[in-house]
C-alpha cells in the first residue's frame, strides 16, 4: 500500500503521457481524512492510543464500533458517527500496515 | 506520519535516480520554483509548514514568526492553579529549521496582495506565490471600556500565554484567604469557548485547598457557555458553592473596567475583586487585517474547502483568525485545518481543485486536576462552507464514572503530548 502510495505521487505528471494516474497519495482525499487522526495519533508512539503496527482490518473494525455503539460515550464515539463506511475505511487502509 | 517520512525518502532516492526529470518542465516550474510564506509559527502555521515541507520538498517555504518560541495556551490553566510549569508550555522551532524551512524571526507588518509580497519588520520582503496567515488573535484593547495595556498589569487577561499567565498565578497566590476572585468573559466569539470554564474549575480547585474561604463569580457575556450543564455539575461537586456563574442577562455583562480600583462594572452593579481576570473582545492577529482579509467583525472569511480569503486571492487564513463556526478557534482545529489548508495549496500549485473533506474536533478541559470533559465535532466543508455532520460530536455523558472523567484526564494530557510533537517537535 504504502509503496503503491508513492509512486503516484509522481504519476499526475503523467497524465499528458496517457498513463493511468490517480491522484498523488499526499494531497488526495485520504490525506486529507487522516488529517483529522494525526494530531492525536501522530505516528511513534506520545498519542493517545498508538496505531503503531496496527493492521488495517483491526483498525476499521475499531472505527465501525466506535461508529455503530449507539451507547458509546466517548470521543472517538462521538467523532467515529461522523464518518461513512466508506471514508471509515479509506482512513484504515491509509493509516493501518 | 512515517507514511509521509518514507514517501519523502522514496521521492529523493527517485530524483537522485534522476528519475525527477519525469515531471513535466510545467509542473516543475510551478511546484519546485513556488514560494509559500505563512505568518504565524503557533498551532496553525506551524503545523502547515511542516507538512508543506513534506508535500513540496523543493518549494522555498518560509514561516515568519515575531516570537524566538511558543507559548502554547492549552494547558495554561494547569499553570495558573500550580500544577504545571511555564517550561512544559514552551517549544522551540529548531526542528522546523532542520526541515528545509526557513524560520524568519520577525513581524509581518504588511502584505501586498497584487504584488504578492509581505514586508517584515526586520526590513525584508518576501515575495509568495501562496501566503497562508496564521496570525491568532489580538486582544481588542479598549473595546471593554477601561481596559487598555496598562489595565492588563493590574488586571491579567492570561489570553495568550506568558507572563500574563505568571502574573495573574502570583496574584492568586498572594491573594488573602477570603478573598473574592472575579473572571469576566466577553461575548462570543473568542479564543477556545470553553477555556474560562476549565479555568474557573482549576482556579477553584487550587483555592479550596489553599484559600477555601475564597469565592470566584464569572461574570458573563454570553447566556450559555459550553459543556455547560457537565462544568456546573463538576463545580458542585468539586468546588460546593465557591463558583458562582452569572448570565448575561442576570447582570454579568461587563460593560467596564476599573483597573485602579479594581472593580468590574456590569449592566447593573459593581463588583469589586482581590484577583481580576479579563478575558477581553478579541479579533484575527493584526496583520490578517493589514492584508485585507479580515471584514467588519474583526475576523477572516474563508472559503471553507481552500481556506482561501474569501476577500483577497491567493491568501489563506487559517486557526483562530478565521471565521469557521461550527469549528471553533481551538489549537486542535487550527492544526487540522493546517493540515487541510497545506494539502489544498500543494493541490492549486499543482493545478488541482481543493477537494472537500470532512473534518473534526475535540477540546478537552478539566474540571479537576486529574479529571477532564470533552466536546467533540464533526465537519463537512463541501461547497466552500462549513457544516455540522448531522448525528454526529457532542459532549461527556453527564454522569458518567469517576474513571471515565479521568480517562479523559488522561487522553487530554495525550492529546497536548501528540498535538506539540506534530507541530513542533
Ligand atoms: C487558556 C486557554 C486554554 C486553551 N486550551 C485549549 C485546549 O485545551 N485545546 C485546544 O484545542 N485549544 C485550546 N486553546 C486555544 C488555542 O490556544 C488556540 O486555538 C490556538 O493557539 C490557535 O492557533 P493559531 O495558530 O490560530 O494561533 P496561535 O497559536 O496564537 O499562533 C499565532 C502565532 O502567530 C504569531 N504572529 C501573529 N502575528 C504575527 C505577525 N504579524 N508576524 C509574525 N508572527 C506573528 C504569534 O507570535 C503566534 O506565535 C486554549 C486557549 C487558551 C487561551
Amino acid at each position: 500500500m504504502r509503496c503503491r502510495g508513492l509512486l503516484v505521487g509522481l504519476l499526475p505528471w503523467l497524465a499528458g503521457c496517457g498513463a493511468v494516474v490517480s491522484e498523488p497519495a499526499a494531497i488526495d482525499q485520504a490525506a486529507l481524512l487522516t488529517a483529522s487522526c494525526s494530531g492525536c495519533h501522530a505516528r511513534g508512539g506520545q498519542a493517545i492510543a498508538s496505531l503503531d503496527g496496527m493492521p488495517a482490518t483491526e483498525l476499521e473494525a475499531k472505527l465501525l464500533a466506535y461508529r455503530n455503539e449507539a451507547e458509546g460515550g466517548s470521543s472517538m464515539h462521538r467523532m467515529a458517527r461522523g464518518y461513512s463506511a466508506e471514508q471509515i475505511a479509506l482512513i484504515a487502509r491509509t493509516l493501518g500496515e | 506520519m512515517t507514511a509521509g517520512l518514507t514517501r519523502r525518502r522514496l521521492l529523493a532516492t527517485l530524483s537522485a535516480l534522476g528519475l525527477g526529470a519525469l515531471l513535466s518542465p510545467a509542473s516543475q516550474a510551478r511546484t519546485a520554483k513556488a514560494g509559500i510564506v505563512v505568518v504565524g509559527g503557533g498551532f496553525g502555521g506551524a503545523t502547515a509548514a511542516r507538512l508543506l515541507a513534506r508535500l513540496l520538498p523543493a518549494a522555498r517555504i518560509t514561516l515568519v514568526e515575531a516570537s524566538p518560541h511558543y507559548v502554547a495556551c492549552p494547558f495554561s490553566n494547569l499553570v495558573l492553579a500550580g500544577l504545571r510549569e511555564m517550561e512544559a508550555q514552551t517549544f522551540a522551532y529548531s526542528a522546523l529549521s532542520g526541515e528545509g524551512i526557513t524560520v524568519a524571526r520577525a513581524r509581518a507588518t504588511d502584505v501586498d496582495t497584487v504584488a504578492r509580497t509581505v514586508a517584515l519588520d526586520s526590513g525584508a520582503t518576501l515575495s509568495y506565490d501562496r501566503l497562508i496567515l496564521s496570525p491568532g488573535i489580538d486582544l481588542h484593547w479598549g473595546a471593554l471600556e477601561g481596559y487598555d495595556l496598562a489595565a492588563a498589569e493590574r488586571m491579567p487577561h492570561a489570553w495568550k500565554a506568558g507572563p500574563q499567565t505568571l502574573l495573574l498565578r502570583e496574584q492568586l497566590r498572594a491573594m488573602p484567604e477570603g478573598g473574592v476572585v472575579l473572571i469576566s468573559v466577553t461575548a462570543a466569539p473568542f479564543r477556545c469557548p470553553p477555556g474560562p470554564y476549565e479555568r474557573a474549575s482549576l482556579i477553584a480547585g487550587y483555592l479550596r485547598q489553599h484559600k477555601p474561604r475564597a469565592k470566584l463569580i464569572v461574570l458573563d457575556s454570553n447566556e450559555a457557555f459550553s459543556k455547560q450543564g457537565l462544568f456546573q455539575a463538576a463545580w458542585r461537586q468539586h468546588y460546593g458553592d465557591m463558583i458562582e456563574w452569572r448570565s448575561a442577562s442576570n447582570f454579568g455583562r461587563v460593560i467596564r473596567a476599573d483597573a485602579r480600583a479594581m472593580e468590574l462594572h456590569t449592566d447593573f452593579d459593581t463588583e469589586r475583586g482581590d484577583v481580576i481576570n479579563v478575558v477581553p473582545p478579541q479579533r484575527a492577529g493584526a496583520i490578517a487585517a493589514r492584508a485585507g482579509a479580515a471584514n467588519a467583525s474583526g475576523w477572516c472569511p474563508i472559503d471553507a474547502t481552500s481556506f482561501e480569503s474569501a476577500l483577497v486571492p491567493g491568501v489563506h487564513v487559517i486557526g483562530d483568525a478565521t471565521i469557521a463556526a461550527p469549528m471553533p478557534k481551538s489549537a486542535f482545529s487550527a492544526n487540522q485545518q493546517a493540515k487541510v489548508c497545506a494539502i489544498q495549496v500543494a493541490r492549486l500549485l499543482a493545478g488541482m481543485a481543493p477537494e472537500p473533506t470532512t473534518l473534526a474536533n475535540t477540546c478537552y478541559s478539566y474540571t479537576t486536576q486529574d479529571t477532564a470533559i470533552s466536546v467533540s465535532g464533526v465537519y463537512n466543508n463541501a461547497d466552500g462552507v462549513f457544516s455540522n455532520v448531522p448525528g454526529a460530536g457532542g459532549v461527556s455523558p453527564s454522569g458518567a464514572t469517576p474513571a471515565f472523567r479521568q480517562r479523559e484526564g488522561r487522553q487530554a494530557a495525550d492529546w497536548f503530548r501528540a498535538i506539540t510533537r506534530e507541530a513542533f517537535l
